[in-house]
């Protein structure tokens, strides 16, 4: 299928269409990601990056909430249809949990850049996240390094690589870029949008953080490239998360005296 | 939870490993615990300069289902830490990871770590951190998608267990970790005395017990929301 920017925006408008059935529930929604940006990739940017905050009384009566989870199902089974990548649903939450949302893309969900309100309020200014959420955004790089990068190491010495392994190499650089510059600037201290965590990176320590834009860059033609570049630039992302890695435990190790 | 019997499998993968990087390790342990399938802990001395290259062959190797801490002996620190709640992508084990470590961990080789792990330093916010989780994930990726495609039995069973897992980790504001799935309702009862947490409990298992349909599967999920915001009461409660 030749998908198209048009058939996202066709795609957004039915999501709008179907978010207005929830009538006074919805309170707002805001959209995030490369739909908000304007930064469609076809094929490959996912359905539907956004939150819908309902009323809190919705979550008080049994009859509002399955009607409006109901209206949500619809929707998520039309965006299934569509024929776009559709990883996974939108979050919905209860006004009264504005103030729990995850700290670690709070600054991305606040910034006029990276967000946009599509229905109801413009409520990101009341946006905020719990002390107990600050710390896990703080913890994170730690185990999204255990989960999502260490395994990859069972990659750099096998020979040869199958279709799958090349797949699950893919998806672990894809983690390495997304949430490795953005949860270490967390962990340093520094919380930031996804969009400017490597430049932010780069300016509060010594590491090299071109990997990024080469891994990027290598994915688009991944599935050309022979066996021995994929290790090669599966050793350089896996160097960078263990120099971040090591460069935050030294500060850690440093504040608390050692 | 008894006390764990580490399998010949993973014996074998220890001295598999050691006897590969006998310069390199200075400590595995082997942990049971209540909510997955156990793990272990490869802690390498503090020189190793690139782990990637040490455990390339573990991942590999590993028996299927048992988690992997690999660490230099200066960064046991991260035993301790919150971890991701990711539900139902991840069961997130680090909340019970360093009790289980300390008083049920198993040395199977090199120097005994188990006193220098500390305990999660704020036991009260992990909770808080696990209904958080459930709001961002569990929502989406779980309630919406299975809802979506009609998986409905797999609804009902993901929430029991998430049902079970957040009163666990309740439990570990009491200090209490020797919880299995089994019992965590009966402990939660002994220390909490929520009545509304105990007739969504007695609901919901009357849910499961009952032929999967739609309409059940809808009533899980006003049931699960029921729970999570008494749950949230209780940790505010708590934190106040």
């Amino acid at each position: 299928m030749n998908v198209t920017v048009e058939d996202y925006q066709h795609a957004l408008e039915g999501f709008l269409e179907d978010m207005r059935r929830l009538g006074d529930s919805v309170v707002s929604v805001l959209l995030y990601g490369s739909l908000a940006r304007g930064d469609i990739r076809p094929g490959q940017s996912d359905l539907m990056d956004a939150y819908v905050f309902l009323k809190e009384e919705v979550f008080e009566d049994k009859d509002d909430f399955l009607r409006a989870i109901e209206v949500m199902v619809n929707a998520c089974k039309k965006l299934s249809r569509s024929g776009l990548p559709f990883h996974h649903p939108f979050h919905y939450y209860s006004m009264d949990e504005i103030k729990r949302l995850p700290a670690v893309f709070l600054p991305t969900l606040r910034s006029n850049r990276s967000s946009r309100v599509i229905l109801g309020e413009d409520i990101r200014n009341q946006m905020g996240a719990s002390h107990a959420g600050q710390l896990v955004a703080c913890a994170s790089f730690f185990e999204v390094r255990r989960l999502f990068c260490l395994p990859l190491s069972r990659y750099l010495h096998k020979i040869p690589l199958t279709e799958q392994d090349r797949g699950e190499i893919s998806a672990g650089l894809t983690y390495i870029r997304k949430y490795i510059p953005l949860s270490a600037c967390f962990a340093l201290g520094v919380h930031v949008e996804e969009s400017e965590a490597i430049a932010v990176l780069s300016r509060i320590v010594d590491v090299n953080v071109d990997v990024i834009e080469q891994i990027k860059s290598f994915q688009r033609s991944m599935d050309r490239k022979p066996d021995e570049e994929i290790r090669e630039i599966l050793r350089k992302a896996l160097e960078f998360v263990e120099m971040l890695h090591r460069e935050i435990c030294l500060r850690i190790q440093n504040k608390d005296g050692g | 939870m008894g006390f764990p019997m580490v399998s010949q499998e993973i014996r074998d993968f220890t001295r598999r490993f050691v006897n590969q990087h006998p310069e390199d390790v200075e400590s595995i342990l082997y942990y049971p615990h209540p909510f997955a399938r156990g793990g272990l802990v490869l802690v390498f001395k503090d020189e190793v300069e690139f782990l990637p290259d040490l455990i390339s062959d573990a991942y590999g190797e590993l028996p299927q289902g048992i988690s992997l801490y690999c660490l230099r002996s200066s960064e046991l620190f991260e035993l301790s830490l919150p971890g991701l709640f990711m539900p139902p992508m991840i069961i997130n084990e680090r909340p019970h990871l360093a009790f289980c470590l300390k008083h049920k961990g198993i040395l199977l080789y090199g120097r005994d770590i188990r006193n220098e792990i500390d305990a999660p330093p704020n036991p009260k916010m992990l909770l808080e951190a696990h209904i958080e989780g459930c709001l961002l994930y569990l929502r989406d990726h779980g309630i919406l998608r299975w809802l979506e495609r009609g998986a409905y039995e797999t609804l009902i069973r993901e929430l029991d267990a998430q049902l079970r897992h957040l009163m666990a980790t309740a439990l570990l504001a009491y200090n209490v970790w020797d919880v299995d799935a089994e019992i965590v309702f009966d402990r939660f009862r002994e220390l909490y005395h929520d009545r509304e947490i105990e007739e969504i409990w007695r609901a919901f298992s009357h849910l499961v017990q009952e032929a999967a349909d739609e309409n059940s599967a809808l009533e899980a999920v006003w049931l699960f929301e029921r729970f999570l915001r008494r749950m949230r009461r209780i940790s505010d409660e708590r934190h106040s």
